[in-house]
Order: C-alpha cells, then structure tokens, then sequence
C-alpha cells in the first residue's frame, strides 16, 4: 500500500460507477494513479475499460460517483485542462479525407503548443509521407499520425486506448518505444489500455485490472508478482472444491493436471490443499502474463475453445 | 480555430451541389415564363411554400451530415478533445452550417429575386417584393438545422422520442408561412413568437453539442436545460395533437360540397339555400323557429336563385403581409387583352397581351398603362399618387376603395373619384343579362355602407368622367346592423334584410317589409339542411375537444375576445339558441375529461421517471394544461429511471444517487473476494 499528495496523482476515480440501461457496465471503481507512471489497464472486452476511459476524459457522464485528471474533475475539463492530457481513440480515429500534413496542420491550429518537428520524426519513423492521405494509411501507420498527433501537443499526460490494435510487430515496437521515450522526457504520466501483455510488461510499472466491471487489481506489477503464486498438481477427478482455497485466483485443468493461482499463499493455503488430498504440488511465481490470466479468466466459464475443461474460481 | 473552420467547411461544402440541385429544380418550376401572368399572382406565396420544404429539407441534410459523423464515439473524443471549447467547436460548426446554408439556399433565391426585379414590371408583374416570404421561409427553415443536430446528438430510440425536435421545427417553419395576408401587428406577434422558438431550438442544440447524447437524470432540475425542455415539451403536444387528430381524416364526410346561403324571392320572403356544385337544390323559408321551417327540394321548375349575389364585399385595410400582386379584373377591346393587376406598391397594372402572328394562346405581355389613385400614365411614364389601400374592381372602369367610388379613362389619362365617402363595404347587383365572372359586365345597382349609413346608387346610362355619382337612396340604419353585415336583400327603401352571420351557421336577420316596423330575429337552418363543412360527428368532436390542449383553447379564447371585440364580430345568441348550449356543454364535458386524463397521465410519467414530489405536481398541472403531449415531453426530456435493490432497507433505490433515498445508506463497497490487491484510493469530492 502506497500513499499520495492529491498533487501527486494523475488520474483518479472515487465510486465511478456507469449503467448502460439496467446493466452496470463499470461498477464502484475508486484509484489513484500517481504521476510519472505508465500503468497499463487490462481486461477482457466489454469489461469496461473503454467506458473507464470515457468517463476519465470527460466524454461519458458516470451514473455515479466522479473521476478527475490532473485534479480537475473529469466532467469539467476546460479546452486549456485539455491541452495537458494526450488522448488517442480506441481505433486511430483521424479524418479520412485529410492528408497527415493537413492532419498536422488541423491538428497544430486547435492546440495551444506543437512540436513540427517532433511529428515529422515519428511519422518518418512508422514510414508515413506527408502528403499520403489518411484513409490510404495502414493501421500501423495510422497508429504512428495519431500517436504523433497527441504527443507533439506537449502533453504532461497520456491516456492511450488501445493504441497497438491491428499492429504489427514492427509498428509495435515504434508505439512502445514513443511511449518510453514520452515517459522518459520528464515527469509524465500515461494510462495505456490494452491486450498485449508483453508490450505492458516491458514499459508499464503499475496495472489496473478490471473484471466484470470491477476494478480487483490495482497496483505495481512488482507487488502483484511478488504476492502471486502458481502451483500445480494431478488429481483423478474435477472437483469443485477448490473454491475453498484461501486466495485462489482461479484454477484451470489440462488432462489430471491442475494449475491454480494463489494470492498471498501461506500455511493456510497449504493446509487446504493437503485437505483436498493435494500433497505433492509444486509452487513457483507467477509470471506477469500468467497472473493476469489468471484474473481475466475468472469470468470466463472454461479456458479452450475445443474441450470442456473446468476452471474453477474461489467463491465470492 | 481557423483550422477548426477551414475542416468543417470542407467537410460541409461537398454536400453543396446536392442543395444546388434541389433548390435549382424547385426554382425552375416556380417561377413564372414570360407567358405565365396568371401565375405570377400566386408566386409569392408559390415560392414561400416551396421554399419552406426545400429549405428545410436543406437544412435538416446539412446538420446531419454535420453532426451525425461526430457522434461516433471515437470520433466525437477526436473532436472534443482539443483546445477548443465544446462551446467553441459548436459555434464553429454553426458558422459553417451558416454559410453552407447561404451559399446553397440564399444563393439561388438571391437570383431568383434579381431575376423577378428584372423582368418586371414592364413584362411581368413581377418584383423582388414577391420573394420576402420566400426569405422569411428560409430563416426560419434552417430551425430544422437545429432540429437535425438535436436528433444526431440524441440517444433517443428513432422509433422512440429521438426525431421529436422535428415538430417543433415544422412549428416553427409553418408560423413563417402563416403571416401571409394578416394583419401587422399579428404578423410581428406570429413572427417574433416563431424567433423565440428559433432561439429556444439555437440553445437545446448547443446543449446537445455539448452534452452529448446526455438527458436529464431525474434528480436534476430542467432549470439549466430550460430551452431543451421547452422544445421538447411544444413539440410533444404537437405530435400528440396530430396523431390524436389524425382519425378525424378517415370519418365519414359528404362527397359533395354543400354551400349554405340566403336569398330572396319576387315576394319579398327570405330563403335559406343549399347549393350543391353551384346550383340551388334546397331551400327553407327562413324565420326564428327552426322547427317550422320546412325543407323544399328545388327542382328545374322551382325559381331560381341567384345564390351569389347579396354577399357584402367588405374593405378590408391592406395588411403589410401582401407581397404578390393580385389579378383584379380583364378588360377586352375588340382582339386586344388586357389583365387589370393590383400591384402591392399601390397601382393598377394593366397587361395587354402581345402575341404572334394570329396565335392566341401563350401571349406574352406588356404593361400598357398604370392607373394611380389621380391619373392614368403610359408604362414609361412617371406614376401619379399611389393607392393607399387596394381598389375593388367592380366594373370595366370602377372601383372602389376605403375613399369611396373611381372611374378610370385610360384614353384621356384621367381618374374620376365618384363617390366620396369612407366605405366599409359594398355589394353590386349586375345587370340581369350579365355575367357575374365578366367584369366587364357592366353594374344595375351598387350599394355602399359605411359608419350608419346604407346608400344605393344606380348606374347612369350616360355619365362623363368628370361627374360624381348620386344616391338614389340613403337609410340611416344605426353602426349595430352594419357591423358584422354578411347579406344585404335590397329591394327598396321600405323592403330590405340586412343578415349578419354569427359564429357557427346562425344568422341575426334585420327585415323590414312594407309599412312594418323593422323586425329582429336570430334563425338558423332547419336539421337535415346543414352545408358539408359542419357535418361532424360527436365523435369527431370529442376527438377534437381530446387532442387540443386547454392551454391552446385559452389562447384561443382570447383571439376569439379579440376579433369580438376588435372586430365587431357578432357572438351567437346563447339565450335562444338550446343546442348550441347543448354542443358547448358536451365539449366542455370532453375537455374536462382531457383535462384529468392528461394530468393523470403526466403525473404518472413523472413518478416513473423518479421526479420529486414536487415536481411530479408540477408536471402534473402542466398536463392539465397541455394535455396528453406533457406525459410524452417528460418520457423524453428525462431518462430512465433505473432501480436497485438497497442492501439496508431492501427497498428500490436509485442508481444515480449516493444515498439511499429511503433509509440514506450509502451504496455497499463490492464483496471482497480475497483475491484484491487493491492500493489506497483517494477521497475524492462526489459528483452524481
């Protein structure tokens, strides 16, 4: 646990709470996101990530409760709170008709601040020509004009939604690298939402995980590994009893053998093991994709598409 | 924010040709060929209407394909987030929805104006006059484009509450049209009511914008989103109104066009007439007790009546509103047409057709001559005084205005005042061997009254240009039966009827027969003789009295004080009239009906959707007065309530509060599962 100054924080939420008719699409998230991280929010689609982000930015009202960036309440941003933050759009949203000069150009007279010479460097390196239109970029290089748009706006915060859907391993590399390079220049802050757990690994120190709406982890990825284990063991039959194991994350089967996720594994978890006949298991650290599968599975009801293998969560 | 503009304009612009090619088409099928005089009359009012679809239809394109694109999530969060206020972003648009509406509406009708201006008035009588109701359709058509951005911003289901602000822009649309011909003062009243709702319309799209696809949660108060609940609140009752009404289009009505008027025998006695296609097929002998009265079917032997005859022509002060000219009469010499034209900047324009070789049909014309209220002047020549009010054309040569009686000689360049009086209204008896649609034909007898006074004047034989014209009779009948005067039957000094009809088919009858006193008496037509026009059913009354809103019966309560009093319009008797009583107390008992429905109804939404007390009261007395429409404006202004079940007191709590509204428990923090790894969150100030 880690305590900050409002000052400190970047992005924060307090029982951000959203319906979407009857259906409570992002329910009681409170965080505090501290300056001069990346933090990488995960979950599965349609787990609320994207409505999270809306509500942030101030583009999605919350049914409840209330959200702020840089200690300006969300709801309330004002065009000058926006020139602080960088956004990009979940897809690469850019005017089709525009060519990325006039994307520049657009771009450079709604903003107070623009770096030319900065957006002509990262379009070059994602390869892009500044007279091609954007509606015959790829999606790489779509990525690369609206990564360039919202980082040449010297903003102190970053809010990156889905920024590597549809890029390839190249155009990846160039997003991370600008990412890190964006970090390092100062005492900036970015709030990346994505799937690709490699690419949060490498350049996020903090993740948020969201389940059904829910936000169950959020913290450094030094103190989720460090808490996490996973053990494995053979046992003949599918057992539901499992769910009585303190902390567990959730467990998946493959033929007799079984793997399962433990938070904070102690003596107790131990003993409830040995009660479920489990005497020889071996345990290890959980490895970071390991770990936010393991959260992100739990609500999915089996782990492949072709067998019926069981998983088993602990009982909530 | 140049940048801003320079995106928008040419995003907005391609759509420009499509908004070319409507306003094109409906301007050459509009406007007059050389050849077409008799369209010209009706031009003004031709070009306002059409104007009016077109421009809304423009309008209502143009903020689509404005707004609707940015409605996608992702690109509203590109717009949105920039430097520039949402304010900023809307107004930009505006500007541009402004001077893509201009360029694809004002452009073409601005050359349309020239071309009018052009061509008259020595071709046609035609001038850039006649397009001002054309402008002011196309100002207050663009409400559309407010409309059109209220439905793109709005969340509403399509088949639900979402394209709602569009009645209210065919509202606002319509009053523009509506001032034709009605006099200044309502004119502004109509035009300024149409501004405010403009304006109203201007704010609610703005807060769209700005909003989102955001509607009032229930524990917020409309006193910031006045102008959308507004909106929204007129055209539900407007809606409503329609659909309630629209039943009325399928009852039963008579195939035929039964027209009801009086008239007089040889003897002296007064008829009520039916006429079927303008030939008299029934008739009653009018007198004050209905039930007397026996129906007679007319037949080729019965007399005849000259149904059309009798009415009083009233003269009417010119309204502001006129802007086209208007064919008052043909003159023919010989071969050689002419059309007589009042043209609304105070002359008579006479056209005289030209046409080629021996051909007839499709003449195009020329002004010949232009009659002022002193003098007769050739087309190229200065004009003389104009016409304070419009001339009457009552025969080849004469007419009449509010001043009195004119001669015209177009020959000699003179005009003749004949009758110098102030005339309120007038009726002439054609000669016998007339033909009422010839105004060449020339009159037998012309009546005149104004103030107290009823004058008969005959048509000498012989009359120079220079003589004025003497009654032959002048009765002093008093101001209370001239005033409302609709038939005058004048057969002499001491044999005449003057009728003045009330509201409804009731007619008050002054008649005086020889060596009697002047008799009074109220009478309407028998059952089973009623014109086609009243034949509704007490189901299409009910209907009636269901859908208008009381509030609306108000206004017109007081329009109806208006015209009573303001305009000597006489009321019916209530006292000896049993079934008109009877009618007006079955209306009100629908009304009152209506009035507790809609209430109920209204109240019932409010609560539904989780109002206050107080303000479900308020609502509730807003039915009363708006009818059905109110419960419709609340489903839409306000969004759904939706309910949990509270953890303390198991009671329905609303989502969007932070505090139970029954116990004030605060909502329960998620169950921990144990599996949390969760740092400190800080306390943050709480928005609902």
């Amino acid at each position: 646990m880690s305590t900050h100054s409002t000052q400190d924080i970047a992005f924060s939420a307090s029982g951000l709470t959203r319906y979407f008719g009857n259906k409570p699409i992002v329910r009681q998230c409170s965080f505090a996101i501290p300056r001069g991280t990346v933090t990488g929010l995960l979950g599965l689609n349609g787990t609320g990530k994207t409505t999270t982000i809306r509500m942030l930015m101030g583009f999605l009202p919350p049914t409840r409760g209330s959200s702020a960036i840089l200690g300006v309440d969300s709801q309330s941003l004002t065009a000058s709170d926006r020139m602080r933050i960088g956004y990009t759009v979940e897809g690469h949203f850019l005017t089709g008709w525009m060519s990325v000069e006039e994307c520049e150009r657009f771009q450079a007279g709604t903003f107070a601040k623009w770096d030319g010479k900065q957006f002509r460097e990262t379009i070059e390196r994602f390869g892009i020509q500044p007279k091609e239109r954007v509606s015959h970029l790829s999606r790489g290089q779509r990525a690369g004009v609206s990564l360039a748009l919202t980082l040449c706006t010297y903003p102190e915060v970053l809010v990156l939604d889905d920024p590597a859907l549809g890029l390839d391993p190249v155009s990846r590399q160039a997003l991370n690298e600008t990412i890190l390079e964006f970090v390092e220049s100062g005492d900036r802050t970015v709030l990346l939402s994505s799937h690709l757990l490699d690419d949060v690994e490498r350049i996020a120190d903090r993740i948020m995980i969201m389940v059904n709406g829910r936000l169950i982890v959020d913290t450094t990825i030094q103190n989720l590994l460090s808490r996490l284990s996973t053990c494995t063991f053979e046992m003949d039959e599918d057992t539901t009893e499992l769910s009585g194991i303190p902390g567990l994350i959730h467990s998946r089967r493959v033929g007799r053998r079984w793997t399962i996720s433990i938070l904070d594994r102690n003596s107790e978890t131990d003993a409830a093991l040995s009660r479920l006949g489990c005497n020889a298991f071996d345990c290890t650290q959980t490895a970071f994709n390991d770990a936010v599968i393991a959260y992100l599975s739990r609500s999915r009801a089996s782990n492949s598409f072709l067998s019926k293998s069981p998983s088993v969560t602990s009982a909530s | 924010m140049n940048a801003f503009l320079r995106k928008e304009f040419r995003e907005s612009v391609r759509w420009l040709p499509l908004g070319w090619l409507l306003m094109g088409g409906m301007l050459w099928m509009t406007l007059p060929g050389l050849d077409q005089l008799s369209r010209v009359t009706q031009l003004s009012i031709g070009l306002g209407v059409l104007m009016a679809v077109c421009a809304s239809i423009i309008a209502l394109g143009l903020s689509i394909a404005q707004f609707g694109p940015d409605q996608r999530i992702a690109a509203r969060a590109f717009l949105l987030h920039r430097g520039l206020s949402t304010k900023q972003l809307y107004q930009g648009k505006l500007i541009i929805g402004c001077a893509v509406y201009a360029l694809a509406v004002w452009l073409p009708l601005l050359i349309a104006t020239l071309y009018l201006e052009w061509i008259g008035p020595l071709r046609l009588p035609t001038s850039a006059r006649q397009t001002i109701p054309a402008w002011v359709a196309s100002v207050y058509a663009f409400s559309f484009y407010f409309g059109g951005s209220m439905v793109a911003c709005s969340n509403a289901r399509w088949l639900g509450t979402r394209i709602l602000p569009l009645a209210m822009s065919a509202l606002v649309t319509w009053s523009s049209m509506s001032i034709i011909g009605v006099p200044l003062l309502w004119a502004l009243v109509i035009l300024a009511v149409g501004g405010f709702g403009i304006f109203a319309m201007f704010r609610s799209s703005q807060e769209a914008f700005e909003n989102g696809a955001r509607r009032v949660a229930p524990g917020i108060g409309v006193r910031n989103e006045w102008s959308r609940s507004l909106v929204l609140t007129q055209a539900s009752i407007v809606v409503m109104m329609t659909v309630l009404l629209f039943p009325t289009n399928f009852t039963s009505r008579s195939e035929i066009y039964r027209q009801l008027s009086t008239d007089v025998d040889a003897s002296g006695e007064l008829w009520f007439i039916i006429s079927e296609s303008g030939y008299a097929v029934e008739r009653a002998k009018i007198s004050s007790n209905p039930d007397s009265m026996v129906i007679e079917r007319l037949t080729d032997e019965s007399p005849r009546f000259s149904s059309n005859s009798g009415w009083i022509r009233r003269i009417h002060s010119p309204s502001w509103f006129n802007f086209g000219p208007e064919r008052i009469g043909i003159q023919s010499a010989s071969r050689l047409r002419s059309e007589l034209v009042y043209d609304p900047s105070g002359y008579i324009l006479a056209y005289t057709a030209v046409t080629a070789d021996d051909r007839t049909d499709n003449p195009t014309w020329l002004l010949s001559f232009v009659v002022s209220e002193d003098r007769v002047t050739r087309s190229m020549e200065p004009r003389g005084k104009p016409f304070k009010e419009k001339p009457v054309v009552i025969s080849k040569n004469w007419f009449v205005t509010k001043d009195g009686v004119y001669r015209f000689d177009n020959e000699d360049g003179t005009v003749n005042h004949a009758v110098s009086m102030h005339v309120d209204g007038y009726d002439v008896e054609e000669a016998l061997d007339s033909n009422s649609l010839n105004p060449n034909s020339p009159f037998r007898r012309l009546f005149l009254y104004g103030g107290s006074k009823l004058l008969e004047y005959h048509l000498p034989t012989t009359l120079s240009v220079s003589d004025s014209l003497q009654p032959e009779a002048t009765l002093e009948v008093g101001t209370d039966l001239l005033e409302g005067l609709s038939y005058l039957r004048y057969k002499s000094k001491d044999e005449f009827s003057l009728i003045q009809q009330q509201l409804g088919f009731r007619y008050r009858i002054y008649q005086k027969r020889p060596g009697q006193e002047l008799e009074k008496f109220v009478s309407k037509p028998p059952k089973g003789m009623q014109p086609s026009n009243v034949g509704q059913s007490a189901f299409e009354r009910g209907l009636v009295c269901m859908a208008v809103p009381v509030a609306y019966y108000l206004v017109a309560g007081l329009v109806l004080f208006i015209v009573v009093f303001g305009y000597g319009v006489a009321l019916p008797d209530f006292g000896q009239d049993g079934g008109l009583v009877a009618t007006i107390a079955g209306a009100a008992l629908y009304i009152v009906i209506q009035c507790i429905l809609a209430c109920v109804f209204a109240y019932a939404a409010a609560r539904h959707r989780g109002l206050s007390k107080r303000a479900c009261v308020a609502w509730a007395i807003s039915g009363a007065l708006g009818g059905f429409g109110i419960a419709l404006a609340i489903i839409a202004i306000y969004a759904k309530c939706i309910r949990e079940a509270c953890s303390s007191c198991k009671g329905l709590r609303r989502v969007e509060l932070l505090k139970c509204e029954h116990c004030g428990s605060d909502w329960d923090l998620p169950a921990h599962e144990g599996i949390e790894v969760l740092e400190a969150a800080p306390t943050l100030p709480s928005v609902s």
